[in-house]
């Protein structure tokens, strides 16, 4: 993915990019075609009395091959396409969606979108991001092969039936999704992205005469199908523990100890920071970090850079949903906040700077240890494989089930827990990290390492 | 109902199964925080999708292109698709029970403008704001949308069906000793905007019930955790239905591993628990979600699953059904055009029995009453949780202090089986969607329970 400063994207600029792509001169003519409606839709927009738009459009193809017990049951695909208008006359805004582009049908969008701008209410935050330029963003190494795709979850199935005879596979799908998108705004910026991803998840447990585990997912996405499926990150590892579930036993006493995320549960963690300082919970004033800028809100092992460009993420995002080019930046520097992940429009209602992008792609630095080496470190404790609970109070406070979790005592893993109950506050759990891991999973999205802190309430009934 | 293209032409004669959908949602949404618009859009989408079985395997294309030249792509596609994975010629043979149905009531239902919906959320901002200034965030959402389906299928089946939905949500918070509190509810059910108009007082009361449930949460204390008598409120037993038994009990969960598969027609609950799914009309109403025909064009018919306490029947889609010799049910649901039909529930419930709430509180020592649930989650094995967003203890027979935020826990079969009260206070809740791979609405509901599981706490 690359992207830099164009005077005007053209068909020639895109052909370039487009090089190795197979059809290309028949994609290129749909893409500029969907160009010229954006900016007759502009024009039309204008012209009955919408001051200011943006269009966003996506145009896409979906290829899908389904599992179901095991066994492949199913082939899809889809042709998708959308465009939402978002318009504004003086401080009023409105937005309108739809995935039927003919001429007539947007005349009629536009006329609804102008009802619905009129209906709303001024407010001095609702703004047009201003000019941005031109960028163009093309994955120049996309490539599509249908019997890859069959063949590699076909690979998949009889690796597992193979290797794991216990395993049972309820759902899994491997997606394929390319698509062009067009950003286009009234005051002539004019984004242009291509791209493409494949993504797998699963959802599986183990079944063993009258024994049944606990059902385990997995996600990742990724560039290509160079690896078997089952090599992609820690596949292996996750259906492994998920047979040792098996035979859980539940916690004998109640213990306030260290808890280990591991990277699959580690969003808990960081999705209550995220959601905090995000335009939601800091434009209504609940968050906890609304006055913490550049203070210590973790511990000093904690450094999270949001990265939309990182190389081996999928779907890079080169713009933000509200019109702005995107930045990688330092989101938490050895535990300070060092920016909020506000929008445009949170940015202007809380008086607080934008950030450079808002934060879909995230980066926690690893530190020197293996995460064996965390675990003989840890006097007890538990690693939790997921959470089951309820959403995050504002303050921090967590209640909710270790599911796919393991006891830890003396420096050892003993057993899979069941119904065992974890509390605590995520807050706390932020100030209080001990260690991180220098292994990080990718699931396509985010680089996350295995994060152990501390303490939580820990027990059983 | 709006003009569909011809779709059944395409079906004639084919020689094997085939299903087409052309299918639209068209939604509207206001919302408004602390007196400023932060939501006022409208959603358009439509499209159609075909969905072919050949060598038994499914193959499925979609398209948002309306016309016969995009149907005819998407068939062959369909078709193509299901050649790709398919590796025996032999074809088999789908159980099938056809139907026709034509229900159109959104044309029952007045259409009003988005300035309507927006100026209601303004009139409700300023009766919140000038009764309770303590409310430091109020959040109102309205919302409302109309599925419009027309399903043709070769083994004869033909659907026309359209659908208006409407929904008035709302959230508050409030700070107590620098700490945040917040509290949602919302309110709706089939029709639109002018349905939820015509409910005005019950909205009112619904604002100020919020307020006074976040009050006393404020003030609450956490639950003592382990396992406890509970006296589980409609909502949560509705959930306990849907989320801990009914996913269970889906053929393709079923097929998957699920627990469930070694208990047909054992004992799994105590004898005072019916539970059915809901086809279309209950206790002499429509359902919330009412389904005639399912998206395979499958006539729906009301499935007892738990009947006094015995595992009775599986929900099932045309394949499921072949796949484990169980009876077609009409539980093939697909969202959105470019979704295929799986198996989902419909409106799944715990029927009612005699107790009245007050002698089922009595009847309580030490517990806890658990009013009201923000959702949960249950595995194929059993376990459930669900969240807790405002209860009450219970001492003594008598209505104690509030509980902070908790969640609830155990096993469904077991749980269920410790049930020995079943109040006469049965309550639809329709607002929540079911995420089963796609989201898709679905009713539960269910009278207070008594029971004993495992609550959460400190």
């Amino acid at each position: 993915m690359s992207g830099r400063n164009i005077n005007r994207i053209n068909k020639k600029k895109i052909l370039n990019r487009l090089e190795t792509l197979e059809n290309k001169e028949v994609i290129i003519e749909d893409i500029m075609r969907s160009r010229d409606i954006l900016n007759w839709t502009l024009e039309q927009a204008k012209k009955i009395g919408i001051e200011k738009s943006s269009l966003s459009f996506n145009k896409g193809e979906k290829e899908e091959i389904n599992v179901l017990t095991n066994e492949l049951s199913m082939y899809s695909t889809s042709f998708l396409s959308s465009i939402s208008i978002t318009g504004y006359i003086g401080n009023k805004k409105g937005i309108i969606a739809i995935n039927n582009i003919d001429k007539q049908n947007i005349l009629d969008s536009l006329n609804t979108l102008l009802l619905i701008i009129k209906t709303s209410k001024e407010d001095p935050a609702y703004e047009l991001a201003p000019y941005q330029g031109t960028e163009l963003f093309v994955d120049k190494n996309l490539q599509f092969i249908q019997d890859h795709m069959i063949y590699r979850v076909s690979e998949f199935l009889d690796i597992c039936s193979k290797d794991y005879p216990s395993l049972n596979i309820e759902q899994a799908s491997l997606n394929f999704y390319r698509s062009f998108d067009w950003f286009l705004t009234s005051n002539k910026t004019e984004f242009f992205s291509y791209g493409g991803f494949y993504s797998f998840d699963a959802l599986f447990s183990n079944r063993l005469s009258d024994r049944l585990s606990s059902s385990s997912s997995l996600f990742f996405a990724k560039k290509d199908l160079t690896l078997p499926l089952i090599e992609w990150e820690n596949t292996k590892s996750i259906i492994k523990e998920n047979i040792l579930e098996l035979y859980p036993q539940p916690i004998e006493k109640k213990i306030n100890g260290s808890i280990i995320f591991t990277p699959n549960s580690v969003d808990e963690l960081l999705g209550f920071l995220f959601d905090s300082i995000s335009d939601s919970a800091m434009i209504r004033g609940t968050s906890l970090f609304k006055d913490s800028l550049n203070k210590q809100i973790a511990s000093n092992k904690l450094t999270i850079v949001c990265d939309p460009f990182y190389q081996d993420f999928v779907d890079n995002a080169g713009y933000t949903e509200d019109g702005f080019l995107t930045k990688s930046f330092c989101l938490v520097e050895n535990g300070i906040l060092k920016s909020y992940l506000l929008s445009f429009y949170g940015s202007k209602k809380t008086g607080k700077e934008r950030a450079l992008n808002y934060g879909s792609k995230v980066i926690v630095k690893q530190l020197d240890k293996k995460i064996d080496q965390i675990i003989k470190e840890t006097k007890s404790g538990i690693i939790l494989g997921r959470f089951s609970g309820s959403d995050i109070s504002p303050n921090g406070d967590f209640t909710g089930i270790a599911k796919n979790s393991f006891l830890i005592e003396d420096g050892t893993i003993k057993y899979p827990l069941c119904e065992t109950i974890i509390s605590g506050n995520m807050a706390e759990l932020l100030l209080s990290i001990e260690d991180i891991s220098s292994e990080r999973i990718n699931d396509g999205y985010s680089l996350l390492p295995y994060i152990k802190t501390g303490k939580v309430l820990i027990h059983g009934r | 109902m709006r003009e569909f293209i011809d779709i059944s032409y395409f079906i004639r004669n084919v020689p094997y199964y085939l299903e087409i959908r052309e299918q639209s949602l068209h939604s509207s949404s206001v919302s408004i925080m602390n007196n400023d618009v932060i939501g006022n859009s409208e959603i358009k989408i439509s499209g159609i999708s075909a969905r072919s079985f050949l060598g038994g395997k499914w193959g499925f294309a979609s398209s948002c292109q309306l016309s016969e030249n995009s149907l005819k792509t998407i068939i062959d596609k369909a078709i193509g698709n299901a050649k790709l994975i398919s590796r025996q010629m032999n074809n088999i043979n789908l159980p099938s029970n056809p139907a026709s149905f034509d229900f159109d009531i959104s044309k029952n239902y007045r259409d009003d403008k988005q300035s309507d919906f927006l100026n209601f959320l303004f009139e409700l901002e300023a009766y919140i704001k000038n009764k309770y200034p303590l409310i430091k965030s109020r959040t109102l959402n309205f919302h409302q949308a109309i599925s419009y389906k027309n399903l043709v299928t070769s083994d004869g089946s033909y659907l026309l069906y359209s659908l208006p939905r409407a929904f008035l949500s709302l959230n508050f918070s409030i700070e107590k000793n620098g700490e945040p509190y917040e509290l949602s509810d919302s309110f709706g059910g089939i029709g639109k905007f002018c349905t939820i108009l015509l409910q005005k007082e019950k909205i009112y009361e619904l604002i100020d019930s919020t307020y006074l449930s976040l009050i006393k949460k404020s003030e609450g204390v956490y639950a003592e955790p382990g396992l406890k008598e509970l006296l589980l409120g409609p909502e949560v037993t509705g959930n306990l239905a849907h989320e801990a038994i009914g996913h269970t009990v889906e053929a393709d969960i079923v097929l998957g591993g699920s627990i469930a598969k070694d208990f047909m027609n054992k004992i799994v609950a105590s004898e005072q628990i019916t539970l059915v799914d809901f086809s279309n009309k209950a206790f002499s109403d429509l359902c919330p979600v009412p389904i005639f025909i399912d998206d395979e064009g499958t006539s729906a018919v009301d499935v007892t699953i738990i009947e006094n306490g015995i595992l009775k029947s599986y929900l099932s889609s045309k394949q499921t059904a072949h796949d484990l010799n169980i009876p077609l049910t009409g539980n093939a649901r697909a969202n959105l055009f470019c979704d295929e039909p799986i198996v989902r529930m419909r409106n799944t419930a715990i029927l009612p029995k005699e107790n009245k709430l007050e002698d089922m509180i009595s009847s309580i020592d030490d517990g806890y009453y658990l009013i009201k649930t923000s959702g949960g989650e249950a595995d194929t094995n059993g376990e459930f949780m669900f969240e807790i967003d405002c209860g009450y203890k219970i001492k003594n027979g008598k209505i104690s202090s509030p509980i902070k935020d908790t969640i609830v826990l155990g096993n469904a079969f077991e749980v269920l089986k410790s049930v020995d009260m079943v109040g006469d206070d049965f309550k639809w809740d329709s607002s929540g969607y079911c995420g089963k791979k796609q989201p898709i609405s679905v009713s539960v509901g269910g009278p207070s329970i008594r029971c004993k599981a495992i609550i959460g706490g400190r």
